[in-house]
């Protein structure tokens, strides 16, 4: 092999760990981050001051370290440095930024950073830059006298992190970061601290970009601030949207192809005039060009990313060679939100596909009941059959138990929430009994979505309090409320349309810290047959919904009703004490209104509390016992219908509307 | 004291240079909505255009009526052959950010393979510069503080007082509303792309003067500091980009007196990502207008 081929080889695996590090980020998490090869740099830079001698320049040159350390302490520590370093920039970008201005803010802290590395000259010698670093194993050829092995190093670290990556991205983990990219809101929705998942995310792209970094470093020998500029960034971008966004095999292709491919290829295109950077630039333009066309042709990539496949695994699989054993979960028990399963994954796994293949196949007919599980029964025989003692997460937590005497499931006093001049909501008090089928009328304006949103945490009053079972719940935040057990829909079902229908089901079971990074890492046997139970239960109740057919398609594929249908599915996936439906008769047709109303009264059979906004009156008529009016911003009455009706308030507040509606 | 007021002179003229090239970015952000990464090319093709104008004798309002026209095209043609298709597909926000940054990598290296990577400079007479009330400014220094508040209030013009300002507004305020009105909202937006790309690419010109020299990332490299006074001002407001504008100006040559000069863009980056931490909407905006805009749309 000759050296020039090595040289090749060697480029395209380094850029291919770096392009990984973004798919992390972009790929799986839609963070558009523009920062990532200034941890690439910090990468570079600390694996350089770790193996480097002390520095000996002159003043004002020099650079910090110089500890003669080993090649891998150097790959360590940049690991760890870019991902603390990540961890402080993701905590500051990520917080609540639209996704253009988080990227602006990543770029904003690269220029930054680099200004500060290029000027203060002690840290790592300014614009100068280092140079001789130790490349190990450098001297010995294991493809002859050409050299190479530094080839195989880097092959073993892309390997490595390759594998690395696969088993999380296919692990809870993995699918909870997707979640978030697809529609972060419905993550929320289901109990995930966005803004922490995010953080995570852009952590492990840190510390894989660290890891690129000291790659490089030790491969090209030396390092300056002038390799770093956003354009590199965007050269990965490129690599990553022509080989597949999501895919780690589409982007190691896409990276060869970009850093290695278009690179030679323009390398042979002569100089124009005397312009020594007319290669240079043909090459960029090249890549300018490819970006628009792989969007506008192939946006997926040339291997878009693979769908989760449904199956259960087989009993037993558990019991694989990195299924980290007891030990290891007794370790990281005090610091996971809950206590490991103390059952036996594999023979519940088995018992779950018994279970399966023996039930016969519901009728679409019939499939009406579907089965919402009470809360009680959730934690009795659980999804995974957890009877240990639940934390704060579990639906069913404590709080549950003290609130059992309290008749009052939601108590909502003095509520006030102001957009600007508008109070949306302005003083509106009402309870929800618990087990109830409670509606929540008004006309347009009333504050009705503005109080769901401000009971779902997904905005928070400027007074009032909020009470779920005898919880304070106002101004907690959207994720806490809903692992509470307090659930709700969106008058526009929220899926996560790229991922499949199974993967929706499972992301709204309860998580109970399965997607914790080490545990997809570790254990990600036993999180396959734990997990069995809960594709059981999705199965059954697609089927219910009828669905079940369509439990591989990307649920974006659904039509509007088939949305709807998967989100009380989902819903009832959730085990949930109260839910909260924000209008689910919109733009359902007639017949599936019907179904609709079944799948309600299915929920309040199951003893879950729900509270339902509605604009059709009848259909709330025949199965709400209690409605509560809100007009303008507070509750004016509740009761029955029929003393609705009656009640003088509540006709002029409709009337009243239509009146000025008509002038 | 004397110093500090040296440093607000310079402001000035920063400010004045870069309001022409944040007012049509924001203008832009208004109508299009579309986080343009290559509004830096904007302002390079404009400076080079200028510079090819200069270069066969052209003087500064021959060179910078070439700045104006250049940026203009090549505004009006990324819109028209890039943009435009894509939006048609209703693409995520993102995804019209990203063809942005193709743009940018495409315009600036064409510009690197025409003219070179080396720094090419403009031949303009050169002035003393006279002292004016405590400010020491040169003639062209003055002219481009007159320019740009010429060039405001002829932005403020457009906006009230005409028909196509009315047209914008409506545009800016609910594309599908303007529609079903009878706007021809593309046509708007094409407009509005034009506009931006003239005044843009004139703020070139005026920033290749400033700097002396001309290279294919002028634009680029000032690309962030024209984002933070957008954002300053609030995004898609023309007059808080003015506002904006002004600020950061100040702070960046006042700055300079204290910490060393090559850091006065970081303070524009610093200040860039302390506004979309805290207000997001603007330094003029309610510090709480969209915090419950997540979760309803």
């Amino acid at each position: 092999m000759s050296q020039y081929l090595i040289g090749l080889a060697t480029t395209g695996v380094i850029f291919s760990v770096i392009a990984l590090a973004l798919n992390v980020r972009w790929g799986w998490a839609g963070e558009f981050d523009i920062a990532l090869f200034a941890f690439v740099a910090i990468g570079a830079y600390v694996y350089s001051v770790i193996t480097l001698p002390p520095s000996n320049l002159p003043p004002p040159g020099g650079y910090i370290l110089g500890l003669r350390w080993t090649f891998l302490l150097g790959v360590v520590a940049a690991v760890v440095v870019a991902g603390l370093l990540s961890a402080i920039a993701g905590a500051v970008a990520l917080r609540k930024l639209r996704d253009d201005y988080f990227g602006i803010t990543t770029l904003a802290i690269t220029l930054i950073l680099a200004l500060v590395i290029g000027t203060y000259t002690p840290l790592f010698d300014g614009y100068e830059g280092l140079y001789g670093m130790p490349q190990p194993l450098s001297s010995v050829g294991a493809f002859g006298p050409d050299g190479g092995n530094y080839l195989i190093i880097c092959v073993v670290a892309l390997v490595l992190t390759y594998l690395v990556l696969e088993r999380l991205g296919k692990s809870p983990f993995g699918r909870t970061v997707k979640s978030v990219r697809e529609d972060d809101t419905a993550s929320a929705a289901f109990g995930r601290n966005v803004y922490l998942v995010k953080l995570k995310a852009y952590i492990l792209g840190g510390c894989v970009a660290g890891l690129g970094g000291a790659l490089l470093a030790a491969y090209i020998t030396a390092f300056n601030p002038y390799g770093w500029t956003p354009t590199e960034t965007f050269l990965i971008y490129a690599a990553i949207f022509i080989g597949g966004t999501g895919n780690s095999l589409g982007v190691i292709i896409g990276a060869f192809f970009v850093e290695v491919g278009v690179q030679e290829v323009t390398r042979y295109i002569p100089q124009i005039g005397n312009n020594a950077s007319s290669g240079d630039a043909i090459r960029l333009v090249v890549i300018g060009l490819l970006i628009v066309a792989i969007l506008w042709f192939r946006p997926q990539g040339i291997l878009p990313e693979r769908r989760a496949r449904d199956r259960l695994a087989a009993a037993g699989a558990g019991a694989g060679l990195l299924a980290v054993p007891g030990w290891a979960a007794r370790i990281a028990a005090p610091w996971s939100r809950q206590a490991p399963r103390p059952a036996s994954p594999a023979g519940e796994a088995a018992a779950a596909a018994a279970q399966l293949t023996a039930e016969p196949a519901v009728a679409p007919a019939q499939a009406m009941a579907l089965t919402f599980r009470s809360p009680l029964q959730a934690s009795a025989s659980g999804p995974a059959g957890q009877s240990g003692p639940a934390g704060q997460s579990g639906p069913a937590g404590q709080s549950g138990q003290s609130g059992q005497a309290d008749p009052v499931a939601l108590r909502v006093s003095n509520v006030v929430r102001a957009f600007g001049g508008v109070r949306a909501v302005d003083g509106a008090s009402f309870e929800v009994r618990r087990g109830s089928l409670t509606g929540l009328i008004g006309p347009n304006g009333a504050g009705k979505s503005t109080m769901i949103n401000l009971i779902s945490g997904f905005d928070a009053p400027d007074s009032g309090v909020i009470e779920f079972d005898g919880m304070r719940i106002d101004g907690k935040p959207a994720h806490a409320v809903a692992r509470l057990g307090l659930m709700r829909s969106f008058q526009t079902p929220r899926e996560w349309g790229g991922l499949t229908v199974m993967d929706n089901m499972l992301l709204s079971a309860p998580v109970e810290g399965r997607d914790a990074i080490w545990r997809g890492l570790l254990t990600a046997g036993r999180l396959r047959t734990a997990e069995n139970a809960d594709r059981v239960r999705a199965r059954e109740l697609l089927d219910a919904v009828g669905l079940l057919r369509l439990k591989d398609e990307p649920a974006g594929n659904l039509s509007g009703g088939q949305k709807r249908l998967l989100e009380f599915a989902r819903l009832a996936a959730a085990s949930p004490r109260l839910v909260l439906l924000d209008e689910p008769q919109a733009g359902v047709n007639p017949v599936l209104r019907e179904r609709m109303g079944d799948l309600i009264l299915a929920m309040v059979e199951a003893d879950i509390t729900v509270l339902m906004v509605e604009h059709n009156l009848p259909f709330l008529e025949r199965l709400c016992g209690h409605v509560i009016v809100m007009a303008l911003g507070q509750t004016i009455a509740s009761g029955s219908m029929a003393e609705l009706r009656a009640n003088r308030d509540v006709v002029d507040a409709y009337l009243g509307q239509e009146h000025a509606a008509d002038v | 004291m004397n110093n500090l007021l040296l440093g607000v002179g310079f402001g000035l003229v920063t400010a004045a240079i870069l309001a022409l090239a944040t007012v049509p970015l924001s203008l832009q952000m208004s109508v299009a909505r579309i986080p343009n990464f290559a509004h830096g090319e904007f302002l390079t093709a404009g400076a080079y255009a200028a510079y090819v104008v200069n270069e066969h004798g052209g003087n500064f309002w021959l060179s910078a009526l070439a700045a104006a026209a250049a940026g203009g095209v090549v505004a009006f043609l990324m819109n028209a052959l890039l943009l435009q298709p894509f939006a048609r597909r209703k693409p995520k926000l993102l995804i019209l950010f990203i063809l942005t940054i193709a743009a940018s990598l495409i315009i600036q290296n064409l510009i690197l393979l025409f003219f070179g990577g080396n720094s090419l400079a403009y031949n303009l007479p050169q002035s003393a510069p006279h002292k004016i009330g405590p400010f020491l400014l040169t003639s062209l220094n003055l002219l481009t503080i007159g320019l740009a508040i010429a060039l405001m209030i002829a932005v403020h013009v457009l906006l009230k007082y005409t028909k196509f300002g009315k047209a914008q507004r409506a545009v800016a305020d609910s594309r599908d509303l303007a529609r079903v009105t009878g706007i021809n909202s593309e046509g708007v937006i094409r407009l509005t792309w034009l506009i931006d790309g003239v005044i843009a690419g004139f703020a070139g010109f005026l920033l290749g003067i400033s700097s002396g020299t001309l290279s294919p990332t002028l634009g680029q490299g000032y690309l962030l500091v024209i984002f933070a006074a957008a954002v300053l001002g609030g995004i898609g407001k023309p007059y808080g980009a003015m506002a904006g504008a002004l600020v950061i100006g100040l702070a960046m040559e006042i700055s300079a007196l204290y910490i060393p000069a090559s850091y006065k863009e970081a303070v524009a980056f610093g200040l860039l990502i302390l506004t979309l931490l805290v207000r997001p909407n603007g330094i003029f905006a309610a510090p709480r207008a969209s915090a419950a805009a997540g979760a309803t749309a």
